[in-house]
């Protein structure tokens, strides 16, 4: 690219750090050296991309290998759009400036459906046709991996391989498999149906559905008679030994989270019911505190990061959390470098450590009762009490806390006005815990801040079969609470019901949304995640063009025997068991926390080859 | 102790804003493993502050900085150090200790740039050559726009009155290198691209112009 036209560009654009490349850490290397081209990409500006961990581990994963360069490309936000549309120039990778089109892999991170429209626009910045068919042995392979592949079809046109489960040792076999094929004369087809047996790969090109009248999928045939019938999620075994990079790129600009992030555990234990993280990261396994204060020594010495964020699912329940926090604390308090522990349960808040974590940084306090009443609580598996909840935030509130978040959601299944109503009166008792105290103890500016999401029923999940609510649905329910919610020391806010609305399409979408997809993007909808951005008309009049309704997919009650778009992959779990959990939770029974009594979801035989616990039977 | 230092920050680093490079420095700061004193106060903050902001897209080989940190430390070393954790194109030329209670920043007085302008043909150069004695003779009246609660204020300054002086350094096929000494006051300064405005409008077939920061002028000497 003319340098000079790319000065100009660069002064004209908002933050044009986010397109120079060049930061500390990041990787270049001759392309003469390597003989697979790989460009990570995140369908979403730089900021969110940077901020994710899952994009530095790919990252110097492959650039480990000596014959791989790994770079980097990112969504242009819109003004830069425009320049790169207006020069006739194509989007390039940040180390290398070199268009997406000369890559051997483009490989998109799927981390939220809402930004499906972004993966077609870098595509098409680049000059890559956008469906699979229409690319032939000189364009890139297009792949993807990350939570939503575990819902693929929505996406089956445009990308050539998917990716199913964690990619740490999946991805560089397949790199593998690929450096055989070109040495020897790469033909498209010959790589996909080898790649095709690798345990965790999706070629969706190798197979077509059948529809019946009613429009529900009655089979699926395969076009490539070796083409496995089932795909199999891949997982890591032992996370202490799998690999993990011992320094990260170090953004010039502020990212969404500016601070090394440890992931101290992968899966879940707690088996609530809406989450499908929960159900599609089992089992759960734990690193080391040994690996992780190794870990966080790497890549505090190699980024001078100020702040170490402990990441998981559910990080309170992490068995050495005490025990690896203190360790951290000991070493980097004198340094300065906070620790934060986000995502804590309402039930498993250890107040002390919390104390102490505050004296380097004070932050909010954040709880998640997820719903207000508790009968609601037991139909979605969120074992917690309000005796709980109001027992937590009286310690928070003598220990001197007085900015509370909470996080709720609205359209759960089976929901009444009495479960709505019960957010509020939640509220407002943990609102009267803070004054029902002596006047003396009374101290700070009281405030919660009260959050609703739209409920969005997600594939592997035991609401699967759910409808959604509608957005008629959302918007009484989000209105109730703001009209009975009024008082000046508590701020309600909900998420946009329309893009929750559009995200349950995408989520439990078959093939056939793909077009609905295409045809909005081709009038202009990208950043759909964006508010300012996202643009539902659009979408409706896309949606009929196309003539796909939407409601067939996110507010329609599916039955049990209904073949679901996302049957063929296999996570782990038995369907019976979500079956059984669905079954549990119209009667209000919960199901015990992995830790306390297996329930038996089949991811011990299926995946583990053994009891998901040393001491469990 | 006190330290005071140059740097660069040249290449795609031009691209990064005041805050970004501030965010920047801290973070080599850290990565060297070198403490620096902290800030009292509710949010504490490390003691590094750069002298003077640098517009966004302009290059520089005089930045200034100030540090204070907790252990003495030999400078060469700090220097050493610094430099194998600062990112490509920014780099510490110099440093030296700092015993003055004034703050490096309130100690500015004049700005130093290179502007290098390229021209369309032989003439314009002469032409521009011959008129830059006397592009300062004239006032340049320039209008800046400040927002004060929804009002948008005009205000009009005479740009030849902030500009020390213009010298011409070399000429070399159709560009020629000036370097301007731009004058800072409690009042303020000139912005770049004011100055770069101000050439485009004064001279004649003039095709583009690049501006590079040399260094900054100091009422004592910091470094
Ligand atoms: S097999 Fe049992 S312990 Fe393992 S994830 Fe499933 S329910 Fe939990």
């Amino acid at each position: 690219m003319n340098k000079h036209l790319f000065d100009e560009i660069l002064m004209r654009v908002e933050k044009p750090a986010r397109y120079t490349g060049g930061e500390l850490n990041s990787i270049v290397k001759d392309k003469k050296d390597v003989n697979i081209r790989f460009a990570f990409a995140f369908p979403d500006v730089y900021e969110v991309g940077m901020s994710h961990l899952g994009m530095h581990i790919i990252y110097n994963l492959l650039n480990s290998y000596p014959n791989i360069w790994c770079e980097r490309v990112f969504t242009p936000w819109t003004d830069m759009e425009k320049e790169l549309r207006n020069h006739e120039l194509e989007l390039f990778s940040l180390e290398s400036n070199d268009s997406l089109k000369v890559f051997d892999f483009v490989g998109f991170t799927l981390q939220y459906e809402m930004s499906y429209t972004n993966i077609l626009n870098m595509m098409q910045l680049s000059g890559i046709p956008l469906e699979s068919q229409n690319r032939d042995e000189n364009y890139p392979l297009i792949i993807a991996g990350g939570p939503c592949a575990f819902n693929p079809e929505p996406l089956h046109e445009f990308i050539d391989i998917f990716f199913i489960g964690e990619g740490e040792e999946l991805l560089p076999e397949v790199m593998s498999l690929y450096e055989k094929h070109k040495k020897s004369g790469y033909s498209k087809q010959a790589f996909l149906k080898e790649a095709c047996q690798v345990e965790g790969i999706y070629v969706p090109s190798f197979y077509d559905v059948v529809y019946d009248e009613a429009g529900k999928i009655s089979k699926r045939i395969k076009l490539y008679d070796q083409a496995p019938e089932v795909i199999k999620k891949r997982i890591i075994k032992d996370l202490n030994k799998s690999y993990f990079p011992d320094k990260i790129i170090v953004p010039f600009i502020e990212t969404v989270h500016d601070r090394i992030v440890l992931e101290i555990f992968r899966g879940c234990t707690r088996g609530c019911r809406f989450c499908q993280a929960g159900m599609i990261y089992r089992p759960v396994r734990e690193k080391s505190v040994e690996t992780l204060l190794a870990q966080a020594e790497l890549l505090l010495d190699s980024t001078g990061h100020e702040e170490i964020s402990l990441s998981s699912l559910s990080t309170g329940d992490y068995s050495k959390l005490i025990e690896l926090s203190q360790a951290l604390l000991d070493k980097y308090e004198e340094r300065r470098i906070g620790l934060s522990l986000p995502s804590l349960r309402l039930d498993s808040i250890t107040f002390g450590l919390i104390e102490r974590v505050q004296k380097v940084r004070k932050s909010g306090l954040t709880f998640a009762p997820e719903a207000g009443s508790q009968r609601m609580r037991d139909v979605i598996n969120k074992n917690i009490t309000e005796d709980d909840i109001l027992g937590s935030v009286k310690t928070a509130f003598e220990l001197g806390w007085s900015n509370i978040k909470l996080y709720f959601m609205v359209g759960l299944s089976g929901e009444t006005r009495d479960d709505i109503y019960g957010i509020k009166e939640m509220v407002y008792k943990i609102k009267d815990a803070f004054f029902d105290r002596p006047r003396e103890a009374i101290r700070g500016n009281f405030n919660i801040n009260v959050s609703a999401a739209c409920f969005v029923p997600k594939p592997f999940t035991p609401f699967q079969w759910d409808p959604q609510n509608t957005v008629k649905e959302f918007q009484d329910k989000t209105g109730y609470l703001k009209r009975e919610i009024r008082d000046k020391k508590i701020s309600f806010s909900y998420h946009d019901p329309k893009l929750s609305n559009l995200e349950g399409v995408f989520a439990l979408g078959d093939r056939r949304v793909a077009r609905g997809m295409k045809k909005a993007f081709e009038m202009g909808c990208t950043f759909d995640g964006w508010g300012d951005q996202f643009d539902y008309d659009k979408w409706l009049t896309a949606f009929i063009e196309e003539n796909i309704s939407m409601d067939f997919y996110n507010n329609r009650e599916k039955g049990y025997d209904e073949i679901l778009p996302w049957d063929f992959i296999d996570c782990g779990i038995r369907k019976e068991y979500l079956i059984e959990e669905k079954e549990k939770s119209l009667k209000g029974i919960t199901t015990d926390d992995c830790r306390v009594n297996c329930s038996g979801c089949g991811v011990n035989t299926s995946l583990v080859g053994g009891p998901c616990f040393e001491d469990s039977l | 102790m006190k330290i005071v230092f140059k740097y660069t920050k040249l290449g795609k680093l031009k691209f990064i804003s005041h805050l970004d490079n501030l965010r920047v420095l801290q973070r080599a700061l850290r990565r060297t493993g070198i403490m620096a004193k902290y800030s009292e106060g509710f949010n504490p903050h490390p003691k590094l502050s750069i002298a003077y902001p640098l517009s966004l897209g302009v290059e520089s080989i005089g930045e200034i900085a100030e540090v204070e940190v907790i252990d003495d430390i030999n400078i060469s070393e700090f220097i050493d150090k610094m430099n194998k954790c600062l990112p490509d194109g920014m780099a510490i030329t110099e440093a030296s200790e700092y015993a003055d209670n004034r703050a490096v920043p309130s100690m500015v007085c004049s700005q130093v740039y290179r502007f290098t302008i390229s021209h369309n043909d032989q003439d314009s150069v002469d032409a521009a050559i011959n008129s830059l004695k006397g592009l300062l003779d004239n006032d340049y009246p320039i209008i800046r726009e400040k927002k004060k609660k929804n009002k948008i204020v005009k205000k009009e300054m005479n740009l030849t009155s902030f500009i020390q002086s213009i010298d011409l350094l070399s000429t070399e096929m159709l560009d020629i290198d000036i370097q301007i000494v731009i004058h800072v006051s409690d009042t303020g300064s000139l912005k770049v691209e004011e100055v770069k405005d101000f050439l485009y409008n004064s001279l004649n077939g003039v095709k583009s112009i690049e501006v590079q920061r040399i260094a900054l002028n100091f009422i004592d000497k910091v470094i």
